[in-house]
């Protein structure tokens, strides 16, 4: 049969399939009348369809096929049981579990007896075990007679009777001695209430873990044990959490075993995939299995033989058979509990164990459970989560309302008015009004309630912009105008809440008229002291800071806290919001010790009168917390976001907005200090909590996923901070809006992350976006506006598009000296990167000077340990390293360097790129030793923290590559210098500039291996590139031109060399001066090069020159100097000048043996050139004489 | 770094995304081992009459292997493609060779049409089934790679539609029809 056959039996079969015996031996005599075979097998394949029903799919078939795959696989015989594990001694084997083996192992100190489990890590990476660690450190927290105490968890040595020793990490459980609660509710042959009881004792325990943020992830009847006397043991609490490699759900670690035994006990969202989708209602939903499971002795949903995608489908979609199916007794609120335990929506279940335990002890009581009661509710709070308008309708309605309860009152009491005059309607009258007092009373409540709860929770900061208030909002402000005459405070008053609401919502434009409108009514009506006024005003300051109206919003600030203190008193909470409205003012001014001597004492008076954990006293926290942030003072920024993580938690409990606001703070201190370890727990729980208590796509929650994204990028994982980092980004557009302030800074971060990377072409993009947005929402001048540009001409300079960066640069700075002043954070930001862009244009004084400036404002400004004072340090330590003027360079690097050390720890990428640059001055210095120990300590840890192709780790390894070259070990450095170009190439691109930096460097190494060919190759392609876009005169793009006309020489191709050395030259002498160490080089090696071609009166002339020169600088021991002395001679003897020639090679001679000893290669050469000197001239004793000293040096 | 197998899965992942086939082949190994791996740790804690499906096994490997927090449909798909000849492969190399060593090649076909009472343990000899479904692939090898996606793999109807890239009503036509088939030639006993 061929295959067209075939397939024609397949459509006949299918077709035929479909009829009844009759209609398909009809169909068929119509459909293949004369091809019998055909025929034949397609009546066969009907004959089967009915048998064939079940086959490959009908689990009893695979009874055999199990036997058959365990044959295959089982290889390898179970390890043997260990002797000893770390201090405990195993006594035996309790199970083989889920994620590893447990023992019974026995504790000397104190002794007991112990379950040990031992955990299966397939690899052990490090940030796995740190988080097994820390898992561990919080399970060992959690003290409950239901739940089996966690003693000890660790990493050991793990020790076999044939001495084997392996690590692992292990649990130290306290050892229970038990049945499990299936086997026991059986063999007690408990009732169902009995039962239900035993329920709300694990609830009792679970909750307890929950409570310090313990979820288990992994309940299920095996892992509860009832002890004799009836106490239930919840065991391997957390396990399953602390052991979870990479925060992927417990699917993702759990073996085939375990999770057989599990899936009938996995809630929904743990077939999801997202780890985050797991919290304490995950274990909510067990519990609802496991009592479904003793109660109707079934599981809800018999998954166990089941593949398990089928099981997850029947999980997540089909509801469980009813309790009340199973038996009647269960009808009504048992069903009910259980029912609402095992909802598929975790929110629609129990929101904790304890609730649930209340719930079956209220049945067990016959009093009325929750879950009905709660069920109206319930509804109300799902309609308010679904329909994300429902904020906005409510306000909607709310501001109709208003327009017109005011609208009628206004008209009421100008009925009223009207009808003053007469006196009988004077009753009637009185009656109106009151009624119109009380319009306005309920109007005011309305406009209360408007700011302080509706709108409140509006506020895009903490909720998410929405568009339907934005909706309400401009169809209330149209309907303003006009339309309360009579009635200016009412007017004033809704103005003044509507542009408070949009300037809440980010919305600054809109409200600028709004409320300085209110202002103005309310204050002629009212007064400049009288209270609303002054909130007005305090409106209106708040606005004017954040549309960057720096000046007005001081004076207005001012303003209203001298009010506040006249009318309402010092102590007045009104008062301190307005101190610390100032206050943050001068933060943005740079005034942080204004700044900071307001919040003192403003927090001071907080905590007096309001005491410490008074929740505005908190805030004013927050604010000095931020401020000392921006100053560098790391430490009491530090110790105070501790405190105020430990208030927020104590007060308002773990997952309150505020605490995780205040966890977040924290997190990121850490993280800018270097100290992930500490930051990332704090990182990854905020984000959890987070996504659980505001959702994932809470702006809030986005911020943290985006420090987080940050944070991986500091680890060497860019591209995975990459991907976390535009879902950040992708979320805020889609939440926010693409101009939101949070949408802005979620993708300036991306543009940085982007940058330090070097992926310039990424970033800039971002930074071009990021700069016109800022520029269309809050205008050219704005700080912002200000910090945007000055990213981008940074961008520009990192590109090498200088003339861009400079153009940019210096508006930048210019506008910023002009709106913020010299001493302001920013200007002294934008200062770096000015002095860096002067750096990179070879205009060193420029450089230097701008740095100088800015040095001391920094130190002022922010502090002596700022990153942005260390980073001008670092940066003037390299420019004086780039002029050879190392003995001023030398102490700033080490000053730079212990800071480093001291603010970021050893391990930061800052640190090592100080230690790098500190190295590069050692080794240009020939301490070599130094330089080596550094370099390999610096990639070290490179590798380590960063990663193999990390541009730190780059740069170290060409660093110690140049070293190996300059030590004379070629050997050595060409695997470091073909490695460092290979990663570059590959992660930077071709053309970025370390690429053609270490390209640059391995071009010469292969010149001095005699390796024209490649050399050549290479070195042309730097130098085009950079002659393409550095320009024909940057310091960099002479480098390569001179590395290039050094391999000409070596390749004896002179005329080229010449022309080339030439070049170079002229360019160094106008970019770095005519002392530069470069400058002196190249004037040494065109000298060279002039007299190899016999153009000696040039060569004479520049080496005399370059000489002198060198004496001066360098001195007359040093090898440069050396190094032309000896050239200068050679040229002499050609020039046939012999008497000075002869000077000039005694002198050699004798410094020779002064820098270098007298049997030194060195001096061979200088004994050399006297032996050509006397044959050259005639004086074959002489050189006689010579020839013996030489012979003598090398027989020895 | 050296990178770890579930990086060098997901990189191979994305390969295959972007129509690279020779990526397969490197997948192959990463699956060959991370079977072997999940099956030891099964055998090692379950009790002896468990059944166990080799989808099972695969499915596992697959957690194992793919980072689901940023996995596409399509890679999933494209993983079982692969994982699915894996398991084909282990399992009937392994029963070639056991066949091979215990008996030089005298073996039992499965028999359907036995009587239906008492249910009859339907065991399937691989040898023969994979006998078969190399014959099925020479008639129309789309079948033969349907039923090795489904049976061996796991794969849903819309996946294996997906990986073959034909309609769903194009595998669902295949698998009847390649079942019927298979039926049909595992039950010709050639008892003696």
């Amino acid at each position: 049969m061929t295959p067209e056959d075939f397939e024609r039996v397949r459509e006949l079969f299918l077709a035929a399939r479909e009829l009844n015996v009759a209609g398909r031996s009809e169909y068929l005599d119509q459909a293949c009348p004369n091809d019998p075979a055909i025929r034949k097998e397609v009546e066969a394949l009907l004959n089967q369809a009915g048998e064939a029903k079940n086959l490959l799919e009908a689990p009893s078939q695979f009874a055999g096929l199990r036997s058959e795959i365990e044959r295959v696989f089982q290889s390898t015989d179970a390890s043997p049981v260990p002797e000893r594990i770390g201090r405990y001694s195993i006594l035996g084997t309790l199970g083989d579990g889920g994620m590893g083996v447990v023992y019974l192992a026995e504790q000397e100190h104190p002794r007991r007896k112990v379950a040990l489990k031992v955990v299966r890590f397939g690899e052990a990476s490090r940030a796995m075990l740190r988080r097994f660690e820390h898992e561990a450190s919080i399970l060992g927290q959690l003290d409950h007679p239901g739940i089996a105490r966690i003693y000890d968890a660790g990493i050991a040595d793990m020790r076999t009777k044939d001495g084997l020793t392996a690590r692992c990490p292990y649990f130290a459980m306290e050892y229970v001695q038990g049945e499990g609660i299936r086997d026991y509710v059986k063999h007690r042959k408990l009732g169902f209430r009995e039962q239900f009881a035993l329920i709300a004792d694990i609830c009792d325990a679970v909750h307890h873990a929950h409570l310090k943020g313990v979820v288990h992830r992994d309940l299920k009847p095996g892992n509860i044990l009832v002890t004799e006397d009836g106490r239930i043991k919840v065991l391997d609490f957390g396990v399953a959490r602390a052991t979870d490699a990479d925060m992927q759900t417990v699917t993702m670690q759990t073996e085939v075993g375990q999770l057989l035994g599990t899936v009938p006990y996995m809630s929904p969202e743990q077939f999801s995939g997202i780890s985050a989708n797991i919290d304490t209602r995950t274990d909510i939903y067990a519990l609802g299995v496991i009592c479904y499971e003793l109660l109707a002795d079934r599981l809800p949903h018999d998954v166990t033989h089941v593949p398990i995608p089928q099981a997850a489908r029947i999980i997540t979609d089909q509801d469980p058979t009813a309790l009340t199916v199973v038996d009647k007794i269960y009808r009504g609120d048992v069903d009910t509990i259980v029912s609402k335990a095992l909802e598929k929506d975790k929110n629609r279940r129990y929101q904790s164990a304890s609730e649930l335990a209340d719930d079956i002890r209220r049945y067990l009581a016959d009093e009325p459970i929750a879950a009905r009661r709660a069920s109206t509710v319930y509804q109300l709070r799902k309609f308010a989560r679904r329909n994300k308008a429902l904020v906005g309708g409510v306000v909607a309605t709310l501001l109709a309302l208003l327009v017109g309860v005011v609208g009628i009152s206004v008209q009421a009491v100008r009925i009223a008015h009207e009808r003053d005059l007469a006196r009988e309607a004077r009753r009637i009258a009185e009656t109106q009004r009151a009624e119109a007092e009380r319009q306005a009373a309920i109007s005011r409540a309305t406009v209360d309630f408007l700011n302080e709860d509706l709108l409140a929770a509006a506020d895009p900061y903490d909720l998410g912009r929405d568009v339907t208030v934005r909706e309400a909002l401009d169809e209330a402000a149209g309907a303003l105008d006009g339309r309360f005459p009579d009635a200016p405070a009412v007017e004033a008053a809704i103005r003044v809440t509507l542009g408070a609401t949009y300037s809440n919502l980010g919305e600054h434009e809109p409200a600028r008229p709004l409320l300085e409108e209110g202002l103005r009514l309310i204050q002629a009506e009212l007064g400049e002291d009288h209270p609303e006024t002054l909130d007005a005003a305090g409106y209106l300051g708040l606005l004017y800071s954040r549309l960057g109206m720096i000046e007005e919003a001081e004076q207005l600030d001012i303003k209203t806290l001298e009010g506040r203190r006249r009318v309402l008193g010092e102590e007045n909470l009104r008062t301190l919001v307005a101190m610390n409205n100032l206050a943050v003012v001068y933060q943005i001014q740079g005034r942080y010790d204004e700044a900071e001597a307001l919040l003192t004492k403003c927090l001071e008076t907080h905590r007096r009168v309001w005491g410490a954990d008074h929740p505005q006293t908190l805030d004013m926290l927050t604010s000095l917390i931020t401020l000392y942030g921006d100053q560098g003072r790391f430490e009491d920024a530090e110790e105070l976001a501790i405190e105020m993580l430990d208030a927020r938690r104590r007060t308002l409990g773990a997952d309150h907005p505020k605490t995780l606001t205040a966890m977040q703070n924290l997190a990121s201190f850490y993280a800018e200090r270097g100290r992930f370890e500490e930051a990332e727990p704090l990182f990854t729980t905020c984000l959890e909590s987070r996504r659980r208590v505001l959702g994932e796509e809470h702006p809030a929650t986005l911020v943290t996923l985006s420090c987080l994204a940050g944070m991986f990028d500091d680890l060497g994982e860019y591209e995975k901070a990459v991907t976390w980092s535009t879902e950040a980004l992708e979320a805020n557009r889609r939440v926010l809006g693409e101009e939101h302030p949070q949408t802005l800074t979620a993708m300036t971060r991306l543009a940085y992350l982007h940058a330090r990377n070097s992926r310039y072409d990424l970033a800039e993009p971002l930074f071009v976006r990021v700069l016109e947005l800022r520029r269309q929402v809050l205008g050219e001048e704005h700080p912002r506006t200000l910090q945007a540009l000055g990213h981008l001409a940074f961008i520009y300079s990192a590109q090498g598009r200088l003339d861009e960066a400079e153009s940019l640069n210096t508006k930048c700075l210019e506008l910023q000296r002009r709106v913020l002043g010299d001493e302001n954070p920013a200007t002294i930001s934008t200062m770096i990167t000015m002095g860096l862009l002067y750096k990179r244009q070879g205009r060193y004084d420029q450089a230097e000077s701008m740095n100088l400036e800015a040095l001391p404002l920094a130190r002022n400004v922010l502090g002596k340990d700022h990153p942005d004072t260390l980073s001008i340090i670092n940066n003037l330590a390299v420019l004086y390293r780039r002029q050879g003027r190392y003995e001023e360079a030398e102490p700033l690097y080490i000053e730079a360097l212990k800071a480093h050390r001291r603010v970021f720890g050893e391990t930061h990428r800052r640190t090592l790129n100080t230690m790098i640059s500190l190295a590069v001055l050692y080794r240009n210095r020939e301490r070599y030793d130094e330089a080596e120990s550094l370099y390999i300590q610096a990639l070290d840890i490179s590798r380590q923290t960063l990663g193999e192709e990390h541009q730190t780790t780059l740069n170290a390894m060409n660093g110690l590559g140049k070293l190996y070259r300059a030590k004379g070990e070629p050997d050595k450095a060409e695997p470091l210098f073909v490695a460092a170009c290979a990663g570059a190439r590959r992660t930077l691109g071709d053309e970025h500039d370390l690429a053609l930096v270490f390209m640059n460097n391995l071009g010469a190494l292969y010149t001095e291996q005699r390796r024209f060919d490649d050399a050549e190759r290479l070195l042309t392609e730097v130098t085009n590139v950079r002659r393409r876009t550095l320009g024909d005169e940057h310091p960099d793009t002479l480098t390569s031109i001179s590395t290039l006309a050094d391999l000409h020489f070596s390749a004896n191709r002179l005329e080229k060399a010449a022309s080339l050395f030439a070049e170079a030259l002229a360019g160094r002498r106008r970019a770095l001066g005519e002392q530069h160490v470069y400058t002196l080089d190249s004037m040494y090696e065109l000298g060279t090069t002039y007299r190899k071609l016999g153009r000696l009166d040039e060569a004479r002339s520049l080496l005399e020159e370059t000489l002198s020169m060198q004496q001066q600088s360098l001195g007359p021991n040093d090898d440069l100097t050396l190094a032309s002395s000896y050239e200068l001679a050679m040229t002499l003897i050609d020039l046939k000048k012999f008497e000075e020639a002869e000077q000039l090679a005694d002198e050699l001679h004798t410094h020779i043996i002064a820098a270098h000893g007298s049997d030194d290669t060195h001096t061979q050469k200088a004994i050399e050139l006297l032996v050509r000197l006397y044959d050259a001239w005639g004086n074959p004793e002489k050189a006689a004489e010579f020839r013996a000293q030489l012979s003598a040096e090398s027989s020895r | 770094m050296a990178s770890s197998p579930r990086a060098e899965t997901t990189r191979i992942l994305a390969d295959l995304e972007s129509g690279d086939r020779s990526a397969a082949a490197k997948l192959l190994p990463l699956v060959y081992d991370q079977l072997h791996a999940v099956a030891d740790s099964f055998f090692r804690r379950q009790p002896r009459n468990h059944t166990l499906q080799p989808t099972a096994l695969v499915h596992e490997a697959y957690l194992r292997l793919v980072d689901q927090s940023d996995e596409k449909w399509k890679s999933r798909a494209h993983f079982f493609a692969v994982a699915a000849k894996a398991m084909r492969q282990i399992l009937i190399n392994h029963a070639e060779r056991r066949g091979a060593a215990k008996r030089g090649g005298d073996r039992h076909k499965l028999t359907l049409n036995e009587e239906l009472t008492p249910a009859p343990r339907h065991d399937i000899d691989l040898l023969v089934l994979d006998e078969a479904l190399s014959r099925l692939s020479n008639l129309s090898e789309r079948m033969g790679r349907v039923v090795e996606l489904r049976f061996f793999g796991g794969l849903t109807v819309a996946e294996v539609a997906h990986v073959l890239d034909v309609s769903k009503r194009t595998v669902e036509g295949d698998w009847e029809t390649a079942r019927a088939w298979l039926s049909r030639e595992l039950s010709e006993v050639d008892s003696p």
